[in-house]
């Protein structure tokens, strides 16, 4: 597979990536941070968001399994993982933490824990997507190409 | 009587006289004859007579029967009457009419003719003449009394009216019954015939008067030999006639032939030159499409190629973003930058050229200020200019521009005319000046001014062009209207006119360069064309010049290079355009918009202006027309100027002077020194004798000075003595280009020093010299540094220091434009230093302020307090982008820490610019921090950081903690620089 064929795949995915509303345009305000300083800005960036919020998920996960839910911390570790996938742009992960804040408030724990499994969800989701991505970026720089610009608007 | 005769006679051409003296007549022998010439005009003999001996040879025998016959007859018959008679001589020949009269009785007279002469006579008349031989005649007289029978072998009767003629045989016998015919004497036209011996002959007779002697002769002519010679004759003609007939119609032919086949010829050739006029014609045609295609092809090809250049130098734009600083490829981008400009540049310009070619030129027409647009243009080249050691001066001329400075045009063109007759002028010019040089004047009538009568018209040749350029311009102004008629746009046009009158707007683009050979003055305006001589190495395509005549036409206007004065150097480009100006002073909504595209249009070239003037002075240059005119003078205020470049210094105080300023300017910065001291010393004795220590001592250095130097200040003493510097203003203005900065300077302190006028210094500091000479402190706070070139609005805003242009008291007034002039001054200044720290050699407007666009928190630092290092990270990233200088810590508690400890650190200079900080952080969040922060700034005086709360939701606790600003998660670079214009406006 030639290097162009690669970029026009890459261009591809990352725009059915915005279509299907899994990334928004912080997102692309990430890659325009990124530049020859910092070349593996965005995967850094993302990889800091995988981290955080696997761990957040497991707190998470684990303070709803408790007798008596402390909704408090659930709702803070909701809107830490609302504030960090927000921050790469991971929309639909953070639609979801918005339901979840509200059943939060609501203190209803069943329909929090089917948020959880939402929310887990679209995480998974968009980790794969965005691993299949970066796999594809890196076959792209391994062929000698570089990664092409994406428009701004969307 | 006896024997005596005389006789005269003719023998050829002479006439003889033959007499005879002797009287014997009886014997005839013994006569004597004498022969004597006869003169023929008087009938007297003359010469000497001869004796004639020769009896042979006179006819005797004739003489003698003549005079027997005299006698006879002349004795015998006594009465009168005719009485002549046909002698023949012996031999039959020569016979004679001979008639003899009796005159006395002893005398007879006698006159015979030949009968040969009548014959040939009769002949003649009877005949033409032809034939003669043939024809035989003969005489006789009609009674029959005398015969000479002339026609051989014939007997001639003559009885009464007829004639009748018996022809003899051979022995002289009638011959009866063979010939014999009679015939009347009747003049008939054909006579008879008759056979004489075998011949036939036609017989004429015919009677004639002989001297009253009637007379008939007889003609026979040989009838065969007629007839022959008629028949011959007639076939002679016809033969004749034949030929003649046979040439006519063969010539006929000949040219009816020729004429065919001429016409036959030029009608192939006809079918020919069709033939080939139709070819022609499709050729031609066939060309013309070509071209035209060949022309949108191009045009189109160009526009790609332009819209691929632009491409490329967005694309440049946007790696010089991704770029260090000072790197190679940062080095590289500029240079590719830089062909790209110059490729976009002659791309354009050859697009224009095929617009100008297909007709497509418009112009859109929009309104501008066009002292702004003059000013704007000259101080792009400006740098350019003044790297190459040349001064680049926008003369104001009587200020007739700012007057009318409100016009309706085509910005664009107009100021591409003027951009590339500035390049030019920059490109060509290494020393001296150039000057921009602008007015306004009515045109005399449109139509005037559009055939050429102006100044600048061509005077001849033109006509024309400015035909077509009018006719251009309707058409263009027909597109734009959509449907107007012509007749429609025509009045539209005229409406216009009187609407917002029409001006003639009169351009001078002056420079000291290599010039332009004469020869050449025309032919530069041609595309293609550049001087060879002068272009050499300059690069260019040579088809500006074209393009601006193009333009200039457009605008109903035309160019030409003037004329120098002899001996001066350089090229002077002078071009008219006729634009709809608006006056400036009648209505004041105009002013407004003039000052907001001012400031728009200084944000770009000026960003030292963009901060300070806020648009207040320029427009308010045009109300001091009126307030000259109505308001009693306040004061007058003094200008002195000391400007290095002589044509700068004389524009200006030129446009001063014209003003009713009082300006003196100094050549040379030493002179600086005497007309300070003079206007001190003025100012000093008007004002009550104060005279002080300084005074003196100055007074005495100058004498010594100007006595040593023998400067020529006389002429400035004069204007001195009128001017009554009780209270004026006295306004400085001093290039440090022109001398060496702290001698200046010490001049103008010392000078300000004594002095109780109120006074304010302008430094024209283009070089950066004062700064880099002076300390920052030397200089007074009052003073305004000039960084940009004196003219358009900066001298116009200095001229509003003084109070006749001012308003109001000069002293309250000075405060505050003094001050609004410092703050431009002090914010000018800070530019320059960051300009100068960071461009280096560069000093274009533009790239500065691609530089604020890039990176306008460069230098400034930040905190940004977050604990995700997600967040953190992000914001880190986006604020380094924008130039800033980022410390960063985890949560609310270490920022407080932070802060103290810069502030007690080094406190006037405070720890950060800004503060970023996010509002749930453990420990300490944002609010707690902030409340923390506000609290140690209080212990020192006037310090409030800036800080910018960063939140997920949208609360207002922010505000009430202190924050100055939030910012929603997560950071955006536009939302962060929208909070810190903010703030910045906020705190100013």
């Amino acid at each position: 597979m030639d290097v162009g064929q690669m970029q026009r795949q890459w261009l591809d995915y990352t725009r059915s990536l915005f279509i299907e509303g899994f990334l928004d345009n912080q997102f692309l305000q990430l890659q325009q941070l990124q530049d020859e300083n910092n070349p593996e800005f965005v995967v850094e960036v993302v990889s800091l968001f995988f981290e955080d919020s696997e761990r957040i998920l497991k707190d998470l996960t684990f303070a709803l399994d408790q007798q008596g839910v402390d909704f408090k911390k659930v709702d803070a570790h909701v809107h830490q993982l609302k504030g960090s996938s927000s921050s790469v742009g991971a929309q639909r992960v953070k639609n979801a933490c918005i339901a979840f804040r509200n059943f939060c408030e609501e203190q209803n724990v069943e329909a929090c824990l089917r948020c959880l499994q939402q929310v887990k969800q679209e995480y998974c989701l968009v980790k794969n997507k965005l691993e299949t991505l970066f796999r594809l970026e890196q076959q792209i720089v391994a062929a000698g190409g570089s990664i092409p610009m994406m428009e701004l608007s969307f | 009587m006896e024997g005596l005769s005389f006789s005269y006679y003719r023998d050829h051409l002479e006439t003889f006289s033959i007499f005879s003296n002797s009287s014997s007549s009886s014997s005839s022998n013994n006569i004597t004859y004498y022969i004597q010439l006869i003169d023929q005009d008087t009938g007297e003999a003359y010469g000497e007579p001869t004796k004639y001996n020769n009896y042979s040879s006179i006819n005797q025998n004739l003489i003698l029967e003549a005079l027997e016959f005299s006698y006879s007859y002349a004795f015998n018959t006594t009465s009168l009457g005719t009485n002549w008679t046909i002698i023949i001589d012996d031999n039959g020949h020569n016979p004679l009419f001979l008639n003899s009269e009796r005159v006395t009785r002893t005398s007879v007279l006698s006159l015979g003719f030949s009968v040969t002469t009548i014959t040939d006579f009769v002949l003649a008349h009877e005949n033409n003449g032809d034939n003669r031989s043939l024809i035989s005649m003969a005489w006789g007289t009609k009674d029959g009394g005398a015969i000479v029978q002339g026609i051989p072998n014939t007997h001639l009767v003559i009885s009464n009216d007829t004639v009748s003629l018996q022809a003899l045989d051979q022995n002289g016998n009638p011959n009866n019954g063979v010939g014999g015919t009679t015939i009347p004497c009747n003049n008939e036209r054909f006579g008879s015939g008759l056979n004489i011996q075998n011949t036939e002959y036609l017989i004429h007779c015919s009677t004639i008067d002989i001297m009253g002697t009637e007379s008939v002769y007889v003609v026979a002519i040989p009838k065969n030999e007629l007839l022959s010679f008629d028949h011959h004759q007639q076939q002679l003609y016809k033969k004749k006639g034949l030929a003649l007939l046979i040439v006519m119609i063969f010539m006929i032919l000949i040219a009816l032939l020729s004429f065919l086949s001429m016409n036959a010829r030029n009608a192939k050739r006809e079918m020919r030159l069709r033939a080939s006029l139709l070819k022609q014609m499709e050729a031609t045609q066939q060309a013309e499409r070509k071209n035209m295609n060949k022309t949108h092809a191009f045009a189109a090809a160009n526009h790609d190629v332009r819209a691929s250049l632009a491409g490329l130098t967005a694309l440049i734009d946007m790696s010089f973003d991704l770029v260090d600083n000072g790197s190679e490829l940062e080095t590289n981008l500029k240079q590719m930058k830089g062909c790209t400009q110059d490729l976009l540049g002659l791309v354009n310009s050859i697009l224009d050229t095929s617009k100008i070619e297909a007709g497509k030129m418009q112009l859109e027409e929009e309104e501008f200020d066009l002292s702004i647009l003059l000013e704007d243009v000259v101080d792009l080249y400006y740098p350019m200019a003044s790297n190459k050691g040349v001064d680049l001066i926008l003369d104001p001329c009587d200020g007739s521009i700012i007057r009318y400075s409100r016009v309706k045009g085509d910005r664009g063109r107009l100021k591409q005319v003027l951009c590339n007759l500035l390049s030019n002028a920059v490109k060509f010019t290494n020393e001296g000046h150039i000057a921009v040089r602008a007015r306004a004047q009515k045109p005399t009538s449109l139509h005037n001014s559009l055939m050429g009568s102006s100044s600048s018209g061509e005077k001849h040749g033109g006509f024309m062009e400015r035909l077509s350029s009018w006719l251009f311009w309707k058409k263009s102004s027909e597109e734009a209207g959509g449907d107007h008629h012509e007749g429609e746009s025509m009045s539209d046009s005229t409406q216009q006119t009187e609407a917002c009158c029409v001006m003639d707007f009169i351009f001078e683009v002056d420079d000291t360069g290599k010039g332009i050979p004469k020869e050449n003055y025309k032919s530069v305006f041609e595309n293609y064309v550049q001087v060879k001589e002068t272009a050499l190495g300059l690069g260019g395509t040579g088809l500006g010049l074209g393009i601006v005549q193009s333009l200039v036409r457009l605008m109903h206007g035309d160019i030409e290079i003037s004329e120098k004065d002899l001996g001066e150097k350089g090229t002077c480009f002078t071009f008219n355009v006729l634009l709809n100006a608006y006056n400036t002073i009648t209505n004041p909504t105009p002013k407004e918009e003039e000052e907001q595209q001012q400031g728009s249009n200084e944000k770009g070239p000026l960003p030292t202006l963009q901060t300070c003037s806020s648009g207040s002075s320029i427009c308010s240059i045009s109300p001091r027309f009126r307030i000259r005119g109505s308001s009693p003078k306040p004061e007058p205020s003094r200008v002195v100027m000391l400007i290095a470049d002589e044509y700068r210094r004389k524009a200006t105080q030129r446009f001063m002077e014209s003003l009713g300023i009082k300006v003196m300017a100094a050549k040379r910065w030493q002179d600086l020194f005497h007309v300070l001291k003079k206007i001190k010393q003025r100012c000093l004795n008007s004002s009550s004798q104060s005279s002080s220590s300084h005074g003196s001592e100055y007074l005495s250095v100058s004498s010594t000075l100007s006595r040593s130097r023998g400067l020529p200040l006389s002429s400035m003493d004069g204007n001195f003595d009128e001017l009554n510097l009780s209270d004026g203003l006295v306004l400085v203005v001093v290039d440090t280009n022109a001398g060496p900065v702290f001698e200046l300077w010490k001049m103008v302190s010392n000078f300000k020093r004594g002095l109780c006028n109120p006074c304010q210094i302008v430094w024209l500091d283009k070089k950066k010299m004062l700064l880099k000479d002076l300390d920052r402190n030397m200089l007074d706070q009052k003073d305004i540094v000039l960084m940009k070139p004196f003219h358009g609005s900066r001298l116009f805003q200095v001229m509003r220091l003084l109070p006749e242009f001012g308003g109001g008291s000069s002293r309250s007034h000075n405060s505050r434009s003094g001050k609004s002039l410092r703050d431009w001054n002090s914010s000018s200044r800070c530019h320059s230093y960051h300009e100068g720290e960071r461009k280096g050699e560069n000093d274009g407007g533009e790239i500065i302020q691609e530089g604020e666009d890039a990176k306008p928190l460069s230098e400034k630092k930040i905190l940004v307090v977050d604990d995700n290092p997600l967040m953190r990270m992000i914001a880190l990233r986006t604020l380094i982008q924008l130039g800033a200088v980022i410390e960063q810590c985890e949560n609310g508690e270490a920022a407080v820490k932070l802060v103290g400890d810069g502030l007690i650190k080094d406190f006037p200079n405070l720890p950060y610019d800004y503060i970023l900080m996010d509002c749930q952080m453990p420990e300490m969040d944002g609010f707690e921090a902030t409340r923390e922060i506000r609290k140690i700034e209080k212990r020192y005086e006037n310090v409030r950081i800036p800080i910018i709360a960063l939140t997920a939701e949208t609360d207002k606790m922010s505000i009430d903690a202190g924050m100055d600003f939030h910012l929603e998660k997560p950071i955006k670079r536009q939302n962060f620089l929208a909070a810190i214009r903010y703030i910045n406006a906020k705190h100013s």
